[in-house]
């Protein structure tokens, strides 16, 4: 979790840097880190109450 | 809509976002009520959009800058549903305390939301997307801009000093009661 906070910090600089292609690669890679978490947390998808 | 205007309305929406997630850390030190591991990724969600907000001020008004933003907003809002739906029957317990009828987490559905509305208003306007490229570097920066920057910055770093504290190096309790590393 505190890798995806610590890519978008990244990636803030880098665009401040005016890096845009290697801030749009880190982006990228904090989606897949965003879904990976997602579902790793998702452990009962029958939890929802329904 | 010129071009420089809504450069400027991006990074006005930037620092909204950046207040939605400094008003999270109010209910973090103000009421003691510790994030989740939900929770968490719905602030990286909103993280997620200010910067395709940025990616707009720095570099200039692109649809692919707003779909980064639409993008974090619809993964943030998924998070969203997926936590609203686990305290949705009535008997089976909330997290946190609700503000005006609703708890954090559907704050941040409607916030989500209301994300993609105000992207899809700013979609219809075709002015702001110039032939013109930005300079290599990106647009030098104003008053505003760097605000923005600056603050998107402080709250990105924030975020990760808090987890780093309160879940260490290892994963995030489900029900977090303290800070791991402050014990």
């Amino acid at each position: 979790m505190i890798l995806i906070f610590l890519l978008y910090a990244l990636a803030i600089g880098l665009l401040w840097t005016g890096k845009r292609r290697p801030a749009v690669l880190v982006i990228g890679v904090t989606f897949v880190l965003f879904a990976i978490w997602f579902k790793h947390h998702i452990t009962d998808p029958l939890a929802i109450g329904l | 809509m010129s071009p420089a205007l809504a450069r400027r309305l991006n990074a006005v929406f930037v620092l909204a976002m950046c207040a939605m997630l400094l008003g999270a850390y109010g209910v973090q030190f103000g009421l003691g009520e510790l994030p989740c591991p939900l929770c968490l990724l719905q602030r990286a969600g909103m993280l997620g959009v200010a910067v395709g907000g940025l990616l707009n001020v720095k570099f200039g008004i692109r649809a692919s800058h707003y779909g980064i933003a639409l993008l974090s907003a619809m993964l943030g809002g998924a998070v969203s549903v997926r936590q609203i739906l686990l305290h949705i029957v009535p008997g089976t317990g909330s997290y946190g305390t609700a503000f005006f009828g609703l708890h954090l987490y559907a704050w941040a559905l409607v916030t989500f939301i209301a994300v993609g509305a105000v992207i899809a208003v700013m979609l219809l306007l075709d002015r702001q997307f110039v032939a013109e490229p930005a300079p290599p570097h990106g647009y030098p920066p104003d008053g505003l801009s760097r605000a923005a920057f600056g603050l998107a910055f402080v709250v990105a770093v924030a975020n990760v000093l808090t987890t780093l504290l309160m879940c260490g190096l290892g994963g995030c309790p489900d029900n977090p009661t303290g800070y791991l590393w402050l014990r």
